[in-house]
C-alpha cells in the first residue's frame, strides 16, 4: 500500500537503514574478500541497483526486473552530478564564502576560492539542479 | 560453479537449518618478526587485521592459526591471549596464518534473522504494488536467492554469480523439505530440523545442481 502508508513519506529514510543493513550482511556473508560488495537485489516486481562511491555517495536506480548491470551508467549519472554541482566555476547561491579581510590577514597563503557546495546525498529521486537533471534525463532515455 | 551454503527461515524469522556445502578458503600464512607490521585489533571473539594490508592479508582478516597450530576465538590454544602474546618480543619469529573469519552459528542465526527483516523491507520499498520480498541479491562475490513458500518458509541460497538454476533447485528443496522433515513423525514445524534423511536428500540435491549447472525437470 502506498498512497496512505506512513512509511512512503519516509522512504528515503527506510531506503539508507535498509542500505546500510544489506552492506554489513553481505560483508559478514561473503565467502571470499569482495571488492565492489553489494550491487542489487530484486523481488517480483522490480530490481534496485546500488553504486558507492569511496567518499560514500550513494546512487540508488530502481527498474524493472529487465534490466541486468547499471553500474556504468550510475556512475555516469554521479560524475554528472559531481560535474555540475562540485566544479561549478561560480559561487554557491548563499555566498559561504569567508569575507575578504579574514582570510587575507590569517592565511594569506591560501588559495581563495569558494567553499564546496556539500554534495548532494542519496538516491538520484532527489531534485538536482536543472543542468544536471537534464543530463540524467538523457541518459534514461538511452537506457530504454 | 558452486553453491556454498543452504539457510532455511521459518515463519518467525529463526534459522531452521544451515548447510555449508562448499567454503572457499583465502588463507594466508606468514611468518613474521617482531615487531609486527600488521595493527591487530579485538573484534567479536577475535583478533582482526586492523592496519597493514599486504601479501593476500587483507584488512577484516582473522588470526586462525599461531605457528600452525588453531586459535581458539581471542585465545591461543594454550589459553593465552593473542594479542598478548604477539606483543611479547620472546615469542618471534612466529607463523600466523590469516583468512576471513568463519561464521559461528550464533552469527548464521543473527544474519537469518537479518535476512528476513531485509526480506519483508524490500516488498515495501516497492515503486509498484504486490511486490514479493527479495528473491535474488546481487554482490560480486555470491548471488543469495530466496525462495518463500506460501506457509512463509523461506529457502536462501548462496552461490556462485555464474551459478544457474538455482530457481529449480528452491524448488527441488522445498520439494525435500517435504518429504523428509514435514512429513517425518518426530519433526515439529518451525522447529530446527534434525532428519537425516533430509540432510542426505539435500547434498545430493546440490551436487547434481553443481554438476549439471542446471535441475532438470522431474529429477
Amino acid at each position: 500500500m502506498r498512497g496512505g502508508d506512513a512509511l512512503f513519506f519516509q522512504e528515503y529514510k527506510l531506503m539508507y537503514g535498509m542500505l546500510f543493513s544489506i552492506r554489513s550482511f553481505v560483508s559478514k556473508m561473503s565467502p571470499l574478500d569482495m571488492k565492489e560488495g553489494f550491487l542489487a537485489f530484486q523481488t517480483s516486481k522490480y530490481k534496485l541497483h546500488y553504486y558507492e562511491t569511496p567518499t560514500g555517495i550513494k546512487v540508488v536506480m530502481n527498474t524493472d526486473l529487465g534490466v541486468g548491470n547499471i553500474r556504468d551508467v550510475l556512475h555516469q549519472i554521479y560524475s554528472n552530478v559531481n560535474l555540475t554541482i562540485l566544479h561549478r566555476p561560480l559561487p554557491p547561491p548563499n555566498n559561504t564564502t569567508a569575507p575578504k579581510g579574514l582570510l587575507d590577514s590569517q592565511q594569506p597563503s591560501l588559495p581563495r576560492h569558494p567553499t564546496p557546495v556539500p554534495p548532494p546525498r542519496s538516491s538520484s529521486s532527489s531534485l538536482p539542479p536543472a543542468g544536471s537533471a537534464m543530463a540524467v534525463n538523457c541518459m534514461l532515455r538511452q537506457l530504454h | 560453479m558452486a553453491i556454498f551454503s543452504v539457510y532455511v527461515v521459518n515463519k518467525a524469522g529463526g534459522l531452521i537449518y544451515q548447510l555449508d556445502h562448499y567454503a572457499p578458503r583465502t588463507e594466508a600464512e606468514k611468518t613474521f618478526s617482531f615487531p609486527l607490521e600488521l595493527a591487530l585489533r579485538p573484534h567479536d571473539e577475535r583478533a582482526l587485521v586492523a592496519f597493514g594490508q599486504r601479501d593476500g592479508i587483507r584488512v577484516g582478516h582473522a588470526v586462525l592459526a599461531i605457528n600452525g597450530v588453531d586459535v581458539n576465538g581471542k585465545y591461543t590454544a594454550d589459553g593465552k591471549e593473542v594479542l598478548e602474546y604477539l606483543n611479547n618480543p620472546a615469542n618471534y619469529p612466529v607463523s600466523i596464518r590469516f583468512g576471513r573469519p568463519r561464521l559461528s552459528s550464533n552469527e548464521k542465526l543473527m544474519l537469518a534473522s537479518m535476512f528476513h527483516s531485509l526480506f519483508a523491507i524490500g516488498s515495501q520499498l516497492s515503486p509498484e504494488l504486490g511486490s514479493s520480498g527479495i528473491e535474488m541479491l546481487e554482490t560480486d562475490t555470491f548471488k543469495l536467492h530466496c525462495f518463500q513458500t506460501l506457509t512463509g518458509i523461506k529457502f536462501v541460497v548462496l552461490a556462485d554469480p555464474r551459478q544457474a538454476g538455482i530457481d529449480s533447485l528452491l524448488r527441488k528443496i522445498y520439494e525435500i523439505y517435504s518429504d523428509f522433515a514435514l512429513k517425518n513423525p518426530f519433526y515439529s514445524l518451525e522447529m530446527p530440523i534434525r532428519c537425516e534423511l533430509f540432510d542426505q536428500n539435500l547434498k545430493l540435491a546440490l551436487e547434481v545442481a553443481e554438476k549439471a549447472g542446471s535441475f532438470g525437470p522431474g529429477s
